[in-house]
C-alpha cells in the first residue's frame, strides 16, 4: 500500500466501483418500483444478482459498511425471491431506504467523507422485515393463506396514510414498542423480535408489516421524501464520458481520411512546378477539396455523436421518484416513459435534470387529483403521468403529460393579480394560452400552502430559466379537467444552434431562431408612436419595436440616406414577453456554431457570442433575453406606468 | 552609434511581418546574447511614435484582416477577428490612447496578438517595423518620468536608442486598464 503504484491502482479499481455501484443501485431502484407493480421472477432474479455484485466488489475494496447493508438487504430479498415474503409497498419502501443509504455509502467513497447514516438502525429494520417473514414462513400457514393475508396488508397503508393517526396497530402490540418515533427503539434488535412473535397468533401478520414501515413514514413525513439527502433529479455533473467503441472507431475512419485528403493537397501543391495541364490540376484541387469538405461534415457530425447521451440517463431516476411522491401524497401514479433512448448533447442532460423534476412534481402535487376526486369524476382512480422524447428536426421534444385536473386559467390569473405580478389590465386582455404561461413568471404559485413538494413559486420559474438557458423552449397546452401537457424543445446540442441572419447596413447578425416566432416585411408608415416608443401593430396586438441599427449605433453606408424603404421585423418571444426587431434584410438561416468572444467581451449584454462563417467572417450572435430585459427595463424607467405587455394605453393610441 | 548588439528576432513563423523586419535587418550581425541584460523588443508605430512589447508577450503578428464591429463595446475595441478559427477581440491603441486617426498606408498596419493570463487580444498598430535586442541599461524604467497623460499607466519605460526615444508597454498594465475600461461600459 505504500507503493504509489499500488495506491494508483487502488484508486483505479474504487473509481471503477463507483462507477458500476452507481449504476447498478440506480437500476435497483426501478427495478423495485417495477416489482411492486409486477411481481416476476426475472426482475426478482436481476435484483438479486445485482445486489449481490454490489455486495461482492464492495466486499473486494474493503467497504465493510456497504457490505453490511448490502448483505442485511440480500437476506430480504432472498426470502422474496424464495416467495416467503411478497413486495409490498411497505416492504419495498424499507428495501428502497436501504437502497438510499448504500448510495449515501457509496457517495462517501467518492468524497471521502463520513456521511452520517444510521447504518445499525437500517440493518435492524431489515432484519425486523426478515423477522418477520421467517415468522409467517415459520408457521407452515398455506401459500393461500398468506396470499390473503398478503392482500389485505396491501390495502392496510394505503389508507392508512393520515399523519396523525396513521396506524391501527392492534393493541397487543403497542404495549411492546413504546416508541414509534424515529429512528427505531434504540432498544434494538433483542426486543423488537420478541413483538412479532407475540402478537403473531391474534390478528395475523398486518400489523407487523406495518410496523417496520412505520419507523419510515414518520421519520420521513415531516423531513422530506426518502430521497431528499440525494441530488435532486439533476445529473450529477460527470468530468467523464462514456463513447460507444463504435462511435470513436468512426471518429477515427475519418481522421483517417482527412489525413489522406491532406496529403492528396499537399501534393498536388508541392510540385505545381511542372504542371502543364492546369485545367487538369484545378480539377483534381477541387476533387481534394470536395472531398475534405464531405469528411470534415461527416467528421464534425461523428464528434458531436461522441457527447450525445441516451435520455434515459434523466428519465432513469423518475419511476422511484413518482413512486415516493405519490405513496407520501397518498395518490395512485402510474408513470409512463417513452423513447428513452433519445439521444441528447451531455450538457443538455446535465441542464434538463431540474427543470423535468420540477415539472412532474408540479403534475404530481397540483396536476393528478387524489384517487377519491377522481373516482368522483368518473376518471380512472390512478392518474397517469407521462413523459416522452422524441427528435423533431433539429430538436428534441420532450413532453410530460398528466390526466389531472388541467391548470385553471381564471385562477392563475387572479393569482398573478392578487400577487403583484400582473396588472388587471395586463390578464384582461391575455389570451388563454398566454395566461397559462403566466406560471412561469418569477415569484407564482397557486398554492396555498408551501408544502415540501411545491409551491414556493420558485420552479417553474427555474424550469423556463434552465431551459432557456440551453436554447430551448417550453410551453403548456392545458384543459380543464382533462390534464395538462408540457412541451420542452431543446437543441441537439448546445454549441450548434440554427440561426436566422439579418442584416442592417452593412452589418450582420445572427439570431437564434429558437426565440424567433416570425418575420413580417413592414413599411416605415407602419410603425407607430406610442407616447415615445416605437409600436407595430400587428393582427390587433400592440408589439413593441426596437430599431436595431440604432440599438447598435449601425454606422449608415456610404450613399445611404438612412432608412431603405422595406423593412422586416423579427418577432421574438422570451417567456411572454414579446418584442419586435426591426432590420433591413433577412439574408439567409444557416446552421451556426456558438463561440465565446473571450473574457474582455463577455461582459456586454445583448450579445451571445460569435461565430465564423463559410467565407471567413465573423458574425455576432445576438441574446434576445438579455436584449428584451433591458429593452422593458428601458421602457419602465423612461414611463413608469408603461409595459410592453400592458395594453390599455396602446391600444387606444392605435 | 548606440545600438549596440541588435540582433534578428527568429520571428519564423510569423511570415508576413518577417519580410519587412528581414529586409530592415539584414545588415546587422548575429551576436546573439540571450542573457539576463538583454530584452527583445517588437517595435511598431501609432501614428509618428515608436512603440515597443517585450517579445515574450508577443504571440504573433498578423496582417489587418476582416474585422467585425461589436456593438455595445468599449470605445477603444476595434471588433473581433477570425483567427484561425477562433475569435480574437482586437483593440485599436491609437483609439485607446486617444491619438488622432491614422495617416500612414493601410498596407502597413499589422494585428499584434499578445497573450497574457490565458486572454488573448490583438493590438491593431499602424505598422511593425523592427524587432531588436538591447542591453536593458538602455531602457529608463518608468518612475515617476512625471507623464500626465493616458500613457503613464501603461508605460514600463523607455528605450533609449541613439537619439531615438520608444515607448516600453508594460502589457500586465496595458490588460489591467483594458479590462477596467471594458467593465466599466
Amino acid at each position: 500500500m505504500s507503493e504509489g503504484d499500488e495506491n494508483d491502482e487502488l484508486k483505479e479499481i474504487e473509481q471503477y466501483f463507483l462507477q458500476e455501484a452507481t449504476e447498478m443501485l440506480e437500476g435497483l431502484d426501478n427495478y423495485f418500483v417495477q416489482l411492486e407493480h409486477n411481481p416476476d421472477d426475472r426482475i426478482l432474479n436481476e435484483i438479486f444478482r445485482t445486489a449481490h455484485s454490489i455486495k461482492g466488489s464492495a466486499g473486494f475494496i474493503g467497504l465493510t459498511r456497504i457490505v453490511e447493508v448490502a448483505h442485511h438487504a440480500e437476506n430480504v430479498l432472498n426470502q422474496l425471491r424464495t416467495g416467503n415474503m411478497r413486495a409490498e409497498p411497505a416492504v419495498i419502501d424499507i428495501i428502497l431506504e436501504a437502497m438510499d443509504t448504500l448510495k449515501i455509502l457509496v457517495n462517501e467513497v467518492r468524497t471521502g467523507e463520513q456521511a452520517d447514516v444510521d447504518i445499525d438502525g437500517m440493518n435492524m429494520k431489515l432484519d425486523l422485515l426478515l423477522q418477520w417473514g421467517e415468522d409467517t414462513s415459520g408457521k407452515g400457514s398455506s401459500p393461500q393463506e398468506e396470499e390473503g393475508a398478503a392482500a389485505e396488508m396491501s390495502d392496510g397503508p394505503r389508507q392508512e396514510q393520515s399523519p396523525d393517526q396513521p396506524l391501527q396497530v392492534p393493541e397487543a402490540a403497542v404495549p411492546s414498542f413504546p416508541n414509534t418515533s424515529p429512528p427505531l427503539p434504540p432498544s434494538g434488535p433483542p426486543s423488537s423480535p420478541s413483538s412479532p412473535e407475540a402478537s403473531a397468533p391474534e390478528p395475523p401478520p398486518v400489523p407487523k408489516v406495518i410496523r417496520p414501515a412505520s419507523p419510515r413514514e414518520e421519520g420521513h413525513g415531516p423531513d422530506g421524501a426518502g430521497g431528499a439527502k440525494l441530488p435532486e433529479g439533476g445529473v450529477e455533473v460527470d468530468q467523464t464520458i462514456r463513447v460507444e467503441i463504435t462511435r470513436l472507431d468512426s471518429v477515427m475512419n475519418l481522421v483517417g481520411e482527412l489525413v489522406l485528403g491532406r496529403n492528396r493537397l499537399v501534393k498536388l501543391s508541392s510540385d505545381i512546378g511542372g504542371v502543364t495541364n492546369f485545367e487538369q490540376r484545378i480539377k483534381e484541387v477541387a476533387e481534394a477539396i470536395s472531398q475534405l469538405n464531405r469528411v470534415t461534415t461527416d467528421l464534425q457530425t461523428a464528434v458531436i455523436k461522441t457527447r450525445m447521451q441516451p435520455i434515459k440517463k434523466v428519465l432513469g431516476k423518475f419511476p422511484r421518484m413518482v413512486r415516493d411522491l405519490s405513496r407520501k401524497m397518498g395518490k395512485t401514479i402510474r408513470l409512463e416513459l417513452a423513447g428513452e433512448e433519445t439521444e441528447l448533447d451531455k450538457s443538455v442532460i446535465e441542464e434538463i435534470g431540474d427543470p423535468l423534476v420540477h415539472i412532474i412534481r408540479n403534475s404530481i402535487d397540483h396536476g393528478i387529483e387524489p384517487p377519491e376526486d377522481r373516482m368522483a369524476q368518473g376518471k380512472n382512480p390512478e392518474g397517469v403521468v407521462k413523459v416522452s422524447a422524441y427528435q423533431e428536426g433539429n430538436s428534441i421534444v420532450i413532453e410530460i403529460s398528466d390526466d389531472g385536473r388541467g391548470i385553471d386559467v381564471e385562477k392563475v390569473k387572479r393569482k398573478a393579480v392578487e400577487k403583484g405580478i400582473l396588472t388587471e389590465a395586463d390578464v384582461q386582455r391575455m389570451s388563454e394560452a398566454d395566461a397559462v404561461n403566466i406560471i412561469f413568471l418569477p415569484g407564482f404559485t397557486t398554492a396555498e400552502n408551501v408544502t415540501d413538494v411545491s409551491g414556493r413559486g420558485v420552479g417553474m420559474d427555474v424550469v423556463r430559466t434552465n431551459i432557456n438557458k440551453i436554447n430551448g423552449s417550453v410551453d403548456i397546452v392545458t384543459q380543464k379537467g382533462a390534464g395538462s401537457t408540457f412541451n420542452i424543445r431543446l437543441p441537439l446540442t448546445i454549441a450548434i444552434i440554427q440561426a436566422l441572419m439579418v442584416s442592417i447596413g452593412s452589418e450582420t447578425y445572427a439570431i437564434p431562431l429558437a426565440s424567433v416566432i416570425e418575420t413580417v416585411k413592414i413599411t416605415e408608415k407602419d410603425i407607430k408612436l406610442l407616447s415615445g416608443s416605437e409600436v407595430l401593430n400587428l393582427r390587433d396586438q400592440v408589439l413593441p419595436l426596437i430599431r436595431l441599427r440604432d440599438e447598435f449605433m449601425v454606422p449608415p453606408l456610404s450613399g445611404d440616406d438612412g432608412i431603405p424603404e422595406g423593412q422586416y421585423v423579427v418577432v421574438v418571444q422570451i417567456g411572454t414577453k414579446n418584442l419586435g426587431l426591426v432590420v433591413d434584410n433577412l439574408p439567409y438561416q444557416e446552421e451556426v456554431v456558438i463561440k465565446s468572444m473571450g473574457q474582455l467581451l463577455a461582459g456586454i449584454r445583448g450579445l451571445a457570442g460569435a461565430t465564423i462563417t463559410g467565407d471567413g467572417r465573423v458574425i455576432i450572435i445576438l441574446d434576445v433575453g438579455e436584449i428584451l430585459q433591458d429593452v422593458s427595463l428601458r421602457m419602465k424607467k423612461a414611463t413608469p406606468t408603461f409595459d410592453p405587455a400592458s395594453s390599455e394605453r396602446l391600444e387606444a393610441g392605435v | 552609434m548606440e545600438m549596440t548588439g541588435t540582433a534578428i528576432a527568429p520571428l519564423g513563423h510569423r511570415k508576413e511581418s518577417t519580410h519587412t523586419l528581414a529586409n530592415e535587418i539584414s545588415g546587422l550581425h548575429e551576436s546573439v546574447d540571450f542573457g539576463e541584460g538583454a530584452i527583445q523588443l517588437v517595435c511598431f508605430k501609432l501614428g509618428e511614435e515608436e512603440y515597443a512589447l517585450d517579445v515574450m508577450n508577443v504571440h504573433e503578428i498578423n496582417r489587418v484582416s476582416d474585422v467585425t464591429r461589436v456593438p455595445k463595446a468599449p470605445f477603444f475595441v476595434e471588433g473581433v477577428m477570425n483567427l484561425r478559427g477562433k475569435i480574437l477581440p482586437v483593440i485599436n491603441l491609437r483609439k485607446r490612447f486617444g491619438f488622432p486617426p491614422p495617416t500612414t498606408d493601410a498596407e502597413e498596419a499589422r494585428t499584434i496578438v499578445v497573450f497574457y493570463e490565458g486572454i488573448m487580444v490583438g493590438l491593431a498598430v499602424d505598422q511593425v517595423f523592427q524587432v531588436l535586442r538591447i542591453g536593458r541599461e538602455k531602457i529608463e524604467i518608468n518612475e515617476g518620468l512625471g507623464l500626465v497623460n493616458v500613457l503613464d499607466a501603461v508605460m514600463a519605460g523607455v528605450a533609449h536608442l541613439g537619439d531615438k526615444l520608444v515607448v516600453l508597454l508594460d502589457l500586465p498594465k496595458l490588460f489591467e486598464a483594458i479590462q477596467k475600461d471594458a467593465e466599466k461600459c
